[in-house]
C-alpha cells in the first residue's frame, strides 16, 4: 500500500508538471484517473514491490545525487585532460568489489561508475564488477570503495546512518 | 539582473559547447572503442548537463514550465545514457575486441563466465559467434 500510494503520488505531481493545468477540474479528474490507472496496471503487473518503487532509494538519491554530480564534474575535468594530451593515458580493464545487496542497488552503483566518465562498468557479477578506465588512478579510487560505499547507503533502509562520510575515506 | 542571468547562462552553454567539442575530438584521437567510449561520455554529461543549465537559466521556469521539462532532459538523459554505454562497452568485449593497453599486452582481467542456463541471450549470442553467423538460429523442433 505504502508503495501504491508512493507510485500514485510520483505519477501526479508529474503529471501536473508535465501537463500545467492547476485549475481546471474536469483536466484534474482525468489527471488522477490516468495516474490512478497506471498504479491499478503496476499492481497487476506485480511491480508494486521495494524493486518497483524503491522508496528508501528515492529519498536516499537526493543525499546521493550531488555528491555525484561532484564526481561527474571533476571525472569529466580529468578525462578532458587526456583528451588534450592523450601521453597521460593509461587505460586499464579490472575487476572491483561491489558490496550491495539488492540488484538495485548493484544497478545504482554500475550506472554511477559508468556515468562517471573515465570509468565504464562492463560485467556484473554476484561481488564484484569489470570496469574498464581511461586512467589508472579510475579503478585505484574504485577499488578504494568510496563510492561503493555510498551506493550501499542508498539501497540501505530509511533512517540507516550515513555511511561513506568520513569514516576514513 | 536579467544581464546576470544572460552572462551566466551563455558562460553555461559556450563551457557546455566545449566539452562537446573536446568529446567530439577524443572521439578522433584516442586508440580504440573502450577509450573513444570514455571521451563521448563527456558529452554526455558534463557537454549536456551544461547546456542544458544555461538553456534553463535563459528560460526560467515559466508559465508553460519550459524549466521543469529541461530539468526532466536531464535526469532521462542521466539514467538513461549508462545503460547504453554499458550494454555497448560489454557487446564489444563479448565480440573478443582486446582492449588497448599502453604496454602493449591484453589485460589480465577478463568477462566472467556467463552460467547460461541463467541468460539465454547472451548463451545464443555466443553460439552464434562460435557458428561464425549472426543470423537467428532456426526454430529448435519440440
Amino acid at each position: 500500500m505504502r508503495h501504491a500510494i508512493s507510485l500514485f503520488v510520483t505519477l501526479f505531481v508529474l503529471w501536473l508538471l508535465l501537463s500545467g493545468h492547476w485549475t481546471d477540474p474536469l483536466l484534474l479528474t482525468l489527471g488522477v484517473v490516468s495516474a490512478a490507472l497506471t498504479v491499478f496496471v503496476a499492481w497487476r503487473m506485480e511491480g508494486l514491490d521495494h524493486e518497483g518503487v524503491p522508496i528508501n532509494v528515492s529519498v536516499h538519491a537526493l543525499v546521493y545525487w550531488p555528491w555525484l554530480l561532484g564526481q561527474i564534474v571533476l571525472a569529466n575535468l580529468a578525462v578532458a585532460r587526456v583528451i588534450l594530451a592523450p601521453d597521460r593515458m593509461s587505460p586499464r580493464l579490472d575487476w572491483i568489489p561491489a558490496t550491495q545487496r539488492t540488484e538495485v542497488g548493484r544497478v545504482i552503483f554500475a550506472n554511477s561508475i559508468t556515468l562517471t566518465p573515465g570509468t565504464i562498468s562492463v560485467q556484473l557479477d554476484q561481488r564484484r564488477i569489470l570496469v574498464h578506465a581511461l586512467e589508472s588512478e579510475g579503478i585505484d579510487d574504485l577499488k578504494a570503495g568510496d563510492m561503493d560505499r555510498r551506493a550501499t547507503w542508498v539501497e540501505s533502509p530509511l533512517h540507516a546512518e550515513p555511511s561513506g562520510r568520513g569514516d576514513g575515506a | 539582473m536579467s544581464l546576470i542571468l544572460d552572462i551566466l547562462s551563455w558562460a553555461c552553454i559556450v563551457v557546455g559547447g566545449i566539452f562537446c567539442l573536446l568529446s567530439g575530438i577524443g572521439l578522433l584521437r584516442l586508440p580504440d572503442v573502450f577509450t573513444r567510449m570514455h571521451a563521448a561520455s563527456l558529452g554526455d554529461t558534463l557537454g549536456a548537463g551544461l547546456v542544458l543549465l544555461g538553456l534553463l537559466l535563459q528560460a526560467g521556469i515559466g508559465a508553460d514550465l519550459v524549466g521543469v521539462k529541461l530539468i526532466l532532459i536531464l535526469v532521462f538523459l542521466l539514467f538513461t545514457s549508462p545503460v547504453a554505454t554499458h550494454a555497448l562497452a560489454h557487446a564489444a568485449l563479448l565480440d573478443g575486441i582486446v582492449p588497448w593497453t599502453r604496454h602493449g599486452r591484453p589485460p589480465d582481467a577478463r568477462l566472467a563466465p556467463e552460467d547460461p542456463d541463467e541468460d539465454g541471450f547472451l548463451a545464443d549470442a555466443r553460439d552464434d559467434l562460435e557458428a561464425g553467423t549472426t543470423a537467428p538460429r532456426p526454430p529448435q523442433e519440440s
